[in-house]
């Protein structure tokens, strides 16, 4: 909804104009973001802090950041197909009700709040990695097909016209016009989804998924700040790059669909 | 016309759901494990109620290809049985709680999905109805009259989460206040600081850049994470000024959620104050400035009004998720809704879960129509648009 939004890109637009940054600053957040998971030491040396717990000591922080990476990639990798076919049948049987019917339960659902989400499959599928994985899935696919449908019905009328003109069968049209010129619009949903999925996969330590959230709740609960900053800064970092990274691939799409599409 | 899919296959989820899954679910106390019940020895006789709807709603749409006439009918019939489901399954968990206080009745899957099917068929047939249609007016309205009729008449009460809910009565109330607190104040302060922003990214290209930088960051990373980085900074601040101190200002409590939220809503609102000062019309500002209007007065008088309804949705949009974040304010203390959440994670409680997660998502669906309503009475009948 609002993280995609026009404005923002554009924000991001003049900033690269002015001397765009590139696959710099992605480059960059991974840099910092590997470091702080394999040497967190140097920075509490720096800092002169030590965490007291020794809940989180025994598991290495590389491994929690394996568990948080692996969880949103997992549901991103259900999210994103799913999404993507639904949103897809939503614009090409529009007679059929299937549109409105997933346009009205997905509004819906996005202001649903993700914690509330995670919340809830606890009791569906018990404690652990099940119910996070559940509920990132479904929670991740609302921004995808939000703008696969978006960004499809964006597409000017006049170049699917040409395409069929050319004689391109309506698979065709989807497939080598359609599809391109909606992908900088699809690529902000799955920006979208896997910005809200590395916020909500830290919660999953509530719900007992590990993950980096798990040092910071551990933190919050036995008032250990060196243990907080342990799983906020990497889980930052994380957020960060997936950001910036998908933002360059949406900036590579743009310009290979001629920088036209625009759309929510 | 043809058949209506959408609706026959909710119809029929729905009915295979309802007939085969557990649709209700018995434990004896609060944290056991639950047993499952069918579908007819929950409802017994009612059972016929709740498979003649969905079968009812599948033949109709079936049959609607011929006769479009058939919407209305379709409407009211998976109206009645969306709204008889609740006060049914209320009756059902007073008998199979038979009479015990501790037991507890909740909605099994095929409850669940026998109210998904009943749902879709209720939207795709007054989908198709005039708005202001008898038939439409009444399906809609059935499941809200018959949900509040039920309560009102005691017919809930044997039902879990009502009964969790009954337990903790003066909890619940002073947490809901508590939350709505949280959410709206920080939505207001993010609205105080987000207008401002949305203007200098506006009038100041320089800027432009830079702040819209900061306030994506501010919502792309987690909001736990948010939370964790400000105990330090907000526990200093406390102890630097004794009177922010002395309002709680701490590095847990309501203080550091209380600032992540207002962080949090700064993208939707200066974003759309932005977005939005950007699309008038500049041939309109033309014109004004034409009639020898002043900058201030093109400002106040013709962009403002223009711009008006994209940051009032800006505001929506950040309210709304507010209302649905502040479920976090709990992890570091700061009370709310999420207390009930996250003790229910702890006890393992599955009633008290739900009670604080749809408790929120009620009031964040709530917070988005209430405000949706009221925004648009703010904007002038010549500008409105649907989506405000």
């Amino acid at each position: 909804m609002n993280r995609e939004s026009a404005v923002e890109r554009a924000g991001g637009r003049a900033l690269r104009r002015e001397g765009g940054p590139g696959w710099l600053v992605p480059a960059l957040l991974l840099g910092i973001l590997v470091l702080s998971v394999l040497r967190f030491d140097l920075l509490e040396t720096v800092l002169g802090i030590r965490p007291r717990g020794l809940l989180v000591s025994r598991i290495p922080l590389w491994e929690l950041a394996l568990q948080h990476l692996g969880l949103v990639a997992a549901s991103s990798a259900v999210a994103v197909p799913l999404a993507l076919a639904l949103g897809i049948a939503a614009v090409r049987f529009s007679g059929s009700g299937l549109r409105a019917l997933l346009v009205a339960a997905g509004s819906a659902a996005e202001t649903f709040p993700s914690a509330a989400v995670l919340a809830l499959a606890v009791p569906l599928a018990g404690f652990g990695f099940a119910p996070t994985f559940l509920a990132l899935s479904l929670y991740g696919m609302l921004p995808v097909l939000h703008n696969t449908i978006a960004g499809l019905e964006g597409v000017p009328e006049a170049a699917v016209d040409a395409a069929r003109g050319m004689g391109m069968k309506p698979r065709q049209v989807l497939a080598r016009v359609q599809l391109p010129l909606a992908l900088p619009v699809i690529l902000a949903g799955v920006r979208t989804s896997v910005v809200i999925n590395t916020a909500a996969a830290t919660l999953g330590a509530a719900m007992g998924a590990g993950g980096l959230g798990l040092p910071i709740i551990s933190g919050i609960r036995s008032f250990d700040t060196a243990l907080i900053l342990r799983g906020a800064i990497p889980s930052a970092l994380l957020a960060l790059f997936g950001d910036a990274t998908l933002r360059r691939l949406e900036d590579r799409a743009r310009r290979a669909a001629g920088g036209t599409s625009g759309g929510t | 016309m043809s058949v209506d899919w959408i609706t026959l296959a909710g119809a029929a989820g729905g009915f295979l759901s309802a007939a085969l899954l557990p649709f209700l679910s018995l434990r004896p106390n609060r944290i056991l494990e639950g047993v499952p019940r069918g579908l007819l020895e929950s409802l017994g006789p009612g059972a016929g109620i709740v498979l003649g709807a969905l079968s009812a709603a599948g033949v109709l749409a079936v049959l609607r290809g011929r006769r479009p006439g058939l919407d209305a009918p379709g409407a009211l019939l998976s109206g009645a049985g969306l709204a008889a489901l609740l006060p049914l399954a209320g009756a059902a968990a007073g008998r199979l709680a038979g009479g015990s206080p501790v037991a507890r009745v909740s909605a099994g899957s095929g409850l669940w999905l026998a109210a998904a099917g009943l749902g879709v068929a209720l939207f795709s047939f007054t989908r198709r109805l005039p708005s202001r249609s008898p038939a439409r007016i009444a399906s809609l309205l059935a499941v809200p009259a018959s949900a509040a009729a039920a309560g009102l008449a005691g017919l809930l009460d044997d039902l879990s989460l009502v009964r969790e809910l009954a337990a903790r009565g003066s909890t619940f109330a002073a947490e809901l206040a508590r939350h709505l607190t949280l959410a709206g104040g920080s939505a207001a302060l993010g609205a105080g600081i987000g207008i401002p922003l949305g203007l200098a990214m506006y009038r100041r290209p320089r800027w432009r850049g830079a702040i819209s930088v900061a306030v994506s960051a501010a919502q792309v990373v987690p909001t736990l994470s948010l939370l964790g980085l400000l105990i330090v900074p907000m526990a200093a601040l406390g102890a630097a000024v004794p009177v922010l101190g002395r309002l709680g200002v701490r590095g847990v409590g309501w203080a550091p959620a209380f600032t992540v939220l207002s962080l949090y809503a700064l993208l939707p609102i200066a974003g759309n104050t932005f977005a939005a000062l950007g699309a008038v019309d500049p041939g309109i500002l033309d014109a004004a400035r034409g009639m020898g209007m002043s900058r201030r007065q093109v400002f106040l008088r013709v962009q403002a009004p223009l711009a008006l309804p994209v940051i009032l949705a800006g505001i929506r949009t950040a309210f709304t998720a507010n209302m649905g974040n502040a479920i976090l304010a709990a992890l570091v203390g700061g009370g709310g809704l999420g207390t009930l959440v996250f003790l229910g994670l702890a006890q393992a409680a599955p009633d008290l879960i739900l009670l604080g997660a749809l408790s929120t998502a009620a009031l964040a669906l709530a917070a988005d129509r209430v405000l949706a309503l009221a925004f648009r009475g703010a904007v002038p009948r010549g500008i409105r648009t649907e989506d405000s």
